[in-house]
């Protein structure tokens, strides 16, 4: 496994693609790859992408890269989409969008499936983007669906969000519902072309108004048209990935990367202490069927969550 | 926690993507693989680069143009040469028996499902094909 790390560490493409695979299908050892590229980590720009299904994430992403490209800097993208919590089962293509850069070397596209483990999914996306990170890429783009607390999670993996809002989805009040009008570092409105647009700029807009800011960072909003113009939808993208590294740029100057940095190594840290600690003893618990008489015992109203939780704490927690 | 995972491809001009999407789909409700869908007119050399780079365990090819017995040797020699040895190959479509046949007994596919056969099919046979 530390030779997976190593080898990911100079960039083989195999060796990266194996390492997420075995990230996601969660092999007990990956920990040994990441204890081994870990102090590698933390030089790539991390930019988030979320809203909602159909918002245009993916194309945005796929000229985004271009963009990107054009000034000579490498990009790694993980597009996340989560499994089916009832079947574990996932349908994925995003990269049908993508396939054009397929051939580009400086480009690393990949499909992460979140298979429904407990904190799972914050933890394959933070080591993934390690992963891409150690493997050179300047750039990496995570795109995710911003429905759920775990997607807005993610943030804390980001030094950049971007968050895709469509006119006519009722998109202002969903979004905020989502939580995702706090994460936002810059606010696209997609598909700008359309009616409503300027209704939903007004609106972000006089929402910001309520807002604050403490870092002293007001989140710009690019408007971006249709990609049937395939020039004015290049340039849009141009000037959204300008305001992208005007942010990253405001970042460091302030020293504000810190406090980011700050924030993946508390979610990091959060995730494995609840894959050291609590992961095994449920995994006891399901083995030795005692899970299922605590089920029962709930069901009958025998006793409650806590009354449990606190028995278990006392049989497994050394203090 | 291992799951199966496969990469679904179309590609030439081939236009009939119905039955794929519909194994996508069913896959993802009914089974618990984890499913990708390129989307149609890719080349193998593409299709080939991407299962490698997802890892996938299985490489699942629709074709109903009838060049099934060039197209899968060829998504083969483009599977082993992009470093996917281990990743085997199912196909799908229109593809008569004997041709299966063939086929199946060059190495080129694991195992080929004619158009009229139940998506159920497809699915057992993925879910209880001995891994490797």
């Amino acid at each position: 496994m530390e030779e997976l790390g190593k080898r990911a560490l100079t960039g083989d493409i195999r060796a990266v693609s194996r390492l997420i695979r075995n990230i996601e299908d969660q092999v007990p050892n990956t920990h040994e790859a990441i204890k081994h590229i870990f102090p590698f980590t933390g030089r790539a720009h991390v930019v988030g992408i979320t809203g909602a299904p159909g918002a245009g994430k993916s194309t945005l992403t796929d000229q985004l890269i271009c963009s990107i490209r054009a000034q000579n800097k490498t990009v790694g993208v993980m597009a996340v989409d989560p499994s089916s919590p009832f079947t574990g089962g996932a349908l994925l293509g995003d990269r049908i969008r993508m396939l054009r850069h397929a051939d580009d070397p400086g480009v690393f596209v990949r499909s992460l499936a979140t298979r429904g483990a407990m904190g799972g999914l914050s933890k394959a996306v933070g080591d993934g983007i390690h992963v891409l990170d150690v493997m050179g890429k300047d750039v990496i783009i995570v795109e995710t669906v911003g429905v759920g607390q775990q997607e807005v999670d993610i943030i804390n993996h980001a030094h950049t969000v971007l968050v895709v809002l469509v006119p006519g989805m009722g998109d202002e009040v969903q979004a905020i519902k989502a939580g995702l009008m706090e994460v936002a570092d810059i606010f696209i409105i997609n598909k700008a072309d359309r009616e409503g647009a300027r209704k939903l700029y007004k609106e972000t807009l006089s929402m910001m108004d309520m807002g604050k800011f403490p870092s002293g960072w007001r989140p710009p909003i690019v408007m971006v048209e249709s990609n049937m113009e395939p020039h004015t939808f290049a340039k849009s993208v141009d000037e959204l990935y300008e305001k992208i590294q005007e942010h990253y740029a405001f970042l460091k100057d302030r020293n504000l990367l810190q406090e980011r940095a700050q924030l993946k190594v508390q979610t990091e840290i959060n995730d494995a202490l609840r894959s050291a600690i609590l992961e095994p003893v449920l995994n006891k618990l399901i083995e030795s069927g005692e899970f299922d008489e605590m089920v029962q015992k709930l069901l009958k109203k025998e006793t409650d969550p806590y009354t449990l939780a606190d028995e278990v704490a006392a049989k497994y927690l050394v203090k | 926690m291992s799951q199966i995972k496969v990469l679904l491809a179309m590609t030439g001009l081939d236009p009939n993507n119905k039955r794929i999407r519909l194994l996508a789909r069913t896959l993802k409700e009914t089974s618990g693989v984890e499913a990708h869908y390129c989307g149609m007119y890719k080349s193998l050399e593409d299709t080939a680069t991407e299962a490698v780079r997802l890892q996938v365990d299985l490489v699942g090819l629709s074709i109903y143009t009838g060049l099934h017995l060039t197209v899968f040797p060829e998504m083969r020699r483009a599977l082993d040469a992009a470093g996917g040895g281990k990743i085997a190959i199912f196909g799908e479509g229109l593809i008569p028996a004997q041709d299966a046949e063939v086929l199946i007994n060059n190495g080129a596919v694991a195992a080929i499902f004619p158009s009229t056969a139940p998506i159920r099919n497809i699915i057992d046979w993925m879910l209880h094909r001995p891994p490797g």
